[in-house]
């Protein structure tokens, strides 16, 4: 019997909380905006190549 | 520099911005003494720009414009036409005509009776004539194109605001040339590649340095000069002092050929060459026939500038023509002038450097076009085109030309045509075959033979049936020639509307007269120095209007709201918008070059100053390089001979100048056994054509029994039993009228003149009646110059005079209409 | 926690968190995240922080304050984002990314003084007008619009123009260059009223084999880097491109010239005074510049004339695809600086070769700068009786 009530397969609330706060907070929030910046920056080199946008 | 950038629909910034009205635009006075009471007030005229005081609503004193070194003693005729008895009052509309409109008894014009009505009524039936030609005839019939000197001022310069109006309902006939300078504009443009008569020409500074021979050929300035297109600051007679004391010097040789002792010929102190009038260009022919025969001519220049010298000199030598030798002796006893002086004048003028300066009187008569043609090709017989002091000028005696231009941009006009995509209400272009420009001296012609084919330089002309007349900014019974036959047009004419600020002749012989108002009694704007364009001038207010005269702006946009344009005509702008817009414009085109201050400032000071322009010779760039600097004639070069004119196959004017005679020419000429005395009608001393003949006080000054004087000779006085101050008839087939007699021995025998511009006041309206003022073209001849121009012959006239006895009529010329009540 | 661990726990399904705490949380997490991106996106398209910035507050801010866009009877204004930064999201943040180099300039201070402002300016003011063209100036169609448009309310002149775009649908500012900020001084010596035509007409492309017409006098030369001087084009002259070499063209001049003198007058037509334009002597006796074809008098004077190609190079620009911009503007200036004191004659009035003279005389009463002239002159002389079957 382990006194540790954690084991290898078994996680905590606490840290559930903390991984869920992670992500949605800070991970997934900078994530998108790389990922924006990132399609932004391909869009800029796009028209750098093509012209400006003009397709209205 | 980075351009501080409006885009062209500044106007909404403008307008929106410029919603500014007079009070605050208040001027503060320039102080003159304080013992005088009232305000002084800047403006200018085409007399000179000054300063007014007003005093109790009245202009009481005027003084020349500090600018203006030699102002003219017609200032003092100012107050006088502001206060003239002759002001048009209240609209007013022939008697007859009143009742019974277009079906009017129309030999009853000039009888002088109107009735007075409202403006509403006046407008109405202005526009209501307007639609009616239109619609019952066309465009053709409607003449509102003749033009004049107006006022000064370029906001409200009345042609424009007329010909913007009627053009916003229709269309109408319209002129081309013009009376000042109508065959010499014609002629120059083939000869010398430019109209040259309205040209900056070499300037004066560097006449007075490098001629050593001015000759004055029929040319007046010290009496022309004195007034100008723009508010003058006469310029010129500063340099006419210097040339004077040059004269005196003898550093300069200056000779007037003229049959009178001229003003100029009089103050300089120069010499005089009697000439019989009309036949200057028998001597230029002689002066040319010495100058080749005696080979003092250069070839060289002929060679590289002209084009034709060798098919004009067989005309010379008698080869082909007239097969007439034009020498010396030859135009002797045509000109009254000795064959050696003609020798000796050719020789002076090869030897040295000579400027030519030709006056306008001697293009107004038969074959105008030969004068200025045959004073060319001296010039270029004489190789001086294009050197400073060398050459030829026609026009050194008009508008301070030969001051030189500042370079500065002058203000713009109120437009003359409507705004562009503006259709016109009545939008019909169907002339019915008729031209739709006529020669502006043919219109009479028009009007007494509609349909008519003349020739007009190089084309035809098919003279319109006229049926309505617009007068406004000109006086046609003042300009045109041969008053009766102006009667009996006028007989056939339905509707003639004139609007002027003085009850002139042509109101006279109106249906519909709207009082305008004069210059001075509103604001404006315009250059100074004219042609120098030294500097911009505010012409402020300096009294209301009076009676019930409006501003020519006022009056048109009623008109138009008749048909619902005026918004479009006046642009929804009011007098000091637009006079801020002329400015700022003007400010634009100025930036970086001189700078102007803001409007504010600009109107409370009076006046921008440019500053003196830099001296310019003309032609010479075609000297230094006549490929890239072509004339503007066909070929590029001056042309002695014309092949487009040869080929027009007119008789009276050829591919080169020709001595042609004329239908009446005194001293051995035709018709000089019936009619001895040549009358000679230049531009008076003391008006500026016929404005200010009004001016009562100022008149009295001049005239002489009440009427104009005619100018005569001791010899031709004495033999007639006329003494000076004498009432005389002065007469020939054309007509008759009244003058004082002015005996002077500035005069030669044979030689007569009345100045022109003196009002036309018949005894009454039939044909042939007595004139009782002293208008001159009461006996001229209405004659085109020749085929080319179709410009007046004015100057073409015989008259005999004989003392007057008899009742001695009032002088019916001035003091307004008739009103019949 | 470790970063393994924590990964687990990541890929893991949830444990001890209910399903609608962490979608609700998400969600919440979502809508504040967004939020405050766009908060921050937003931010950086105010005018405030366009104008923190010095090198834009102290040039274009204060220019702009000068304008209709700043101030009006209506009062509405645009600021700095509503033309600059465009709307379309895709594109803003395509802009966002590329306003990387304007940190860049920032940072080494590339504008950072009067003098460098201006230097750049043209550069700068290329690039808007580019984006603007490409998509006929939509940032300005967030606020105007030509169905909105009352062009009653207009100035005629103005209603011309404006109902004529509106039909094209045309970009704004192939016209309004300069509506918001000074213009770039790239047509120095040349007037206002010029510059509008060049602008609204000149093309930037070209293709070789089309013809052209110069818009005003432009200098020309005989080699492609534009160093040697062979001449001058006047204004409306129609040229063939032959050629494209970077900034410079190849063209063909072709004309008659009078073999008078050095021959350095190119005329549009046999007999004709319509200038195209003139060469200086040593090109004008080029072989190699200009080939000479058939000679002819002329009855009109007795003179000889020349058919003639001229060869030569001028800069590619300042160049319109056809005359049609460059008569109106001729028409318009003809007919207001030339009715001041009479009404003006009709085009027709006159011959081609009779117009220099007529034209020549008038000059003193008109402020007209060369160009204008020239461009006026040649209206004149293309309209005249020569080309017009107009009864007069």
């Amino acid at each position: 019997m382990n006194t540790n009530s954690e084991t290898k397969n078994e996680v905590s609330a606490v840290q559930e909380t903390k991984a869920f706060l992670l992500i949605s907070a800070l991970a997934i929030p900078l994530l998108t905006v790389l990922g924006i910046a990132g399609y932004g920056f391909v869009v800029w080199m796009m028209q750098l190549l093509m012209g400006p946008p003009g397709h209205f | 520099m980075s351009i501080n950038r409006r885009n062209f629909l500044k106007g909404i910034l403008a307008s929106s911005a410029a919603s500014m009205v007079g009070p605050s635009l208040l001027v503060r006075s320039a102080q003159a003494a304080q013992n005088d009471p009232g305000i002084w007030r800047i403006t200018g005229s085409h007399w000179g720009a000054f300063r007014a005081r007003v005093y109790g609503g009245k202009v009481v004193e005027v003084k020349p414009f500090e600018m203006d070194s030699h102002p003219t003693d017609m200032l003092n005729g100012i107050e006088g036409i502001i206060y003239s008895p002759s002001r048009v009052r209240y609209p007013m509309v022939r008697y007859d005509w009143y009742k019974n409109r277009h079906n009017s008894d129309t030999s009853q014009r000039g009888d002088n009776r109107f009735i007075r009505v409202t403006w509403d009524e006046a407008l109405d039936l202005f526009h209501e004539e307007l639609e009616r030609i239109q619609t019952q005839y066309g465009p053709w019939a409607l003449h509102a194109g003749q033009t004049g000197w107006r006022q000064t001022g370029q906001l409200h310069s009345c042609g424009n605001h007329m010909q913007r109006a009627v053009a916003m309902h229709g269309n109408f006939i319209k002129k081309v040339g013009d009376y000042s300078t109508g065959a010499g504009q014609t002629i120059l443009p083939y000869v010398l590649g430019s109209t040259e008569v309205y040209a900056q020409g070499t300037s004066w500074p560097l006449i007075l340095e490098n001629s050593k021979l001015i000759v004055l050929w029929a040319n007046d300035p010290v009496k022309n000069l004195q007034v100008g297109w723009a508010c003058e600051t006469h310029e010129s007679y500063r340099y006419l002092d210097q040339l004077k004391q040059k004269v005196a010097d003898g550093e300069i040789r200056v000779v007037s050929i003229d049959p009178v002792r001229s003003k100029t010929q009089k103050f300089l102190g120069c010499e005089q060459q009697y000439i019989n009038p009309q036949t200057d260009v028998a001597m230029m022919l002689a002066i040319a026939h010495t100058l080749y025969t005696e080979k003092l001519h250069d070839q060289k220049f002929l060679d590289t500038y002209c084009l034709g010298f060798e098919r004009f000199v067989p005309y010379l030598l008698g080869e082909s023509e007239d097969k007439v030798e034009k020498t010396p002796e030859w135009a002797a006893e045509i000109c009254g002038v000795e064959a050696e002086v003609i020798r000796e004048l050719a020789r002076a003028m090869a030897a040295d450097r000579t400027q030519l300066l030709f006056g306008w009187c001697i293009q107004r008569q038969q074959h105008g076009e030969q004068p200025y043609w045959m004073g060319a090709v001296l010039a270029a017989m004489l190789g001086q085109i294009g050197q400073p002091g060398g050459g030829v000028s026609y026009a050194h005696h008009y508008s301070s030309i030969g001051v030189p231009s500042s370079g500065a941009s002058g203000p713009g006009a109120f437009p003359r045509n409507p705004d562009q995509g503006q259709k016109p209400i009545h939008d019909n272009d169907d002339f019915n075959g008729y031209s739709k420009t006529i020669p502006v001296a043919r219109w009479v012609d028009a009007i007494l033979e509609p349909g008519k084919k003349i020739d007009y330089n190089g084309g035809k002309v098919t003279l319109p049936n006229l049926k309505m007349m617009v007068i406004s900014g000109c006086n046609p019974w003042h300009h045109h020639q041969d008053r009766n036959r102006m009667k009996q047009a006028f007989r056939n004419l339905e509707t003639v509307v004139t609007i002027d600020f003085n009850w002139t002749a042509s109101c006279r012989f109106s249906d519909i007269v709207l009082p305008a108002c004069t210059q001075f009694e509103r604001n404006d704007i315009d250059q100074y120095g004219s042609y120098s364009t030294r500097g911009i001038l505010a012409m402020q207010r300096l009294v209301d209007p009076l009676f019930q005269s409006r501003t020519d702006f006022h009056i048109f946009t009623d008109l138009c709201r008749r048909f619902g344009k005026h918004k479009e005509y006046s642009r929804g702008k009011g007098e000091m918008e637009w006079l801020r817009e002329l400015y700022e414009g003007c400010r634009d085109a100025n930036k970086g070059k001189f700078a102007m201050p803001e409007f504010a400032q600009f109107w409370d000071e009076g006046y921008v100053d440019f500053g003196a322009g830099k001296p310019w010779t003309r032609h010479a760039a075609f000297r230094d390089d006549p490929e890239l600097k072509a004339l503007g004639t066909p070929s590029g070069f001056i042309e002695i001979f014309s092949r487009k004119i040869d080929r027009y196959g007119y008789d009276n004017c050829k591919g080169h100048p020709m001595w042609f005679e004329k239908s009446e020419r005194s001293h051995g000429g035709p018709g000089s056994d019936r009619f001895p005395l040549w009358l000679q009608s230049c531009h008076p001393d003391q008006r500026l054509h016929s404005q200010m003949c009004e001016s009562e006080a100022y008149r009295s000054t001049y005239s002489v029994r009440g009427r104009e004087p005619i100018y005569l000779s001791p010899e031709d006085a004495r033999r007639r039993g006329i003494r000076d101050g004498d009432l005389v008839r002065v007469y020939n087939d054309r007509g008759q009228l009244l003058a004082g007699a002015r005996v002077t021995d500035d005069f030669a025998t044979g030689v007569v003149r009345i100045h022109e511009g003196a009002w036309y006041g018949p005894m009454d309206e039939s044909i042939g009646a007595l004139d009782t003022y002293g208008d001159p073209n009461t006996v001229t001849q209405d004659l085109g110059a020749s085929k080319l121009s179709q410009a007046t012959s004015a100057n073409t006239c015989l008259v005999e005079i004989e003392k007057y006895v008899g009742e001695v009529p009032p002088v019916t010329a001035f003091g307004g209409p008739v009103e019949v009540r | 926690m470790s970063i393994p661990s924590m990964w687990k726990i990541i890929r893991s399904p949830s444990t001890h968190l209910s399903l609608g705490v962490l979608t609700l949380g998400g969600f919440m997490a979502g809508v504040v995240f967004w939020g405050a991106f766009n908060t921050g996106l937003e931010a950086t398209n105010t005018e405030e922080f366009c104008i923190s910035c010095h090198e834009m507050e102290a040039n274009v801010y204060q220019e702009l304050q000068e304008t209709v866009h700043w101030s009006n009877n209506s009062g509405v204004r645009a600021t700095c984002p509503d033309c600059h930064v465009p709307h379309n999201w895709t594109d803003k943040i395509a802009r966002k990314m590329q306003a990387s180099k304007e940190v860049f300039g920032k940072l080494f201070g590339t504008i950072d003084t009067r003098e460098k402002f201006l230097d750049k300016r043209l550069e700068l003011a290329q690039h808007e007008w580019q984006r603007f063209s490409a998509n006929k100036s939509l940032e300005c169609r967030n606020c105007h619009d030509y169905n909105s448009m009352n062009f009653d309310n207009m100035s005629e002149k103005a209603q011309v123009q404006m109902r004529r775009a509106a039909e094209r649908d045309q970009s704004c500012l192939d016209c309004h260059k300069g509506i918001a900020h000074e213009l770039p001084d790239m047509l120095e010596g040349v007037s206002e009223a010029f510059a509008q035509l060049e602008q609204s007409a000149a093309v930037s492309g070209f293709d070789t084999g089309k013809t052209y017409y110069s818009i005003r006098q432009l200098p020309i030369y005989e080699d492609p880097q534009l160093a040697v001087e062979a001449g001058q084009l006047n204004a409306a002259t129609p040229v063939k491109v032959l050629e494209i070499d970077g900034d410079s063209l190849k063209v063909e001049l072709s004309g008659w010239r009078r073999t008078k003198g050095f021959g350095r007058v190119i005329n549009e037509d046999f007999g004709f005074n319509i200038s195209s334009g003139h060469l200086s002597k040593a090109a004008a006796q080029n072989d190699q510049l200009v080939s000479g074809f058939e000679r002819k008098e002329d009855d009109m004077t007795g003179l000889e004339w020349e058919r003639i190609n001229a060869v030569v190079w001028m800069r590619a620009g300042s160049l319109a695809e056809s005359t049609e911009m460059i008569w109106d503007y001729a028409k318009e200036t003809y007919q207001s600086s030339c009715s001041v004191c009479h009404t003006q004659p009709d085009e027709n009035h006159f011959d081609a070769n009779t117009w220099p003279g007529m034209f020549n005389g008038m000059l003193s009463f008109v402020n007209l700068d060369g160009d204008s002239q020239a461009v006026i002159l040649k209206y004149l002389q293309k309209h005249s009786s020569d080309f017009s079957d107009d009864k007069h």
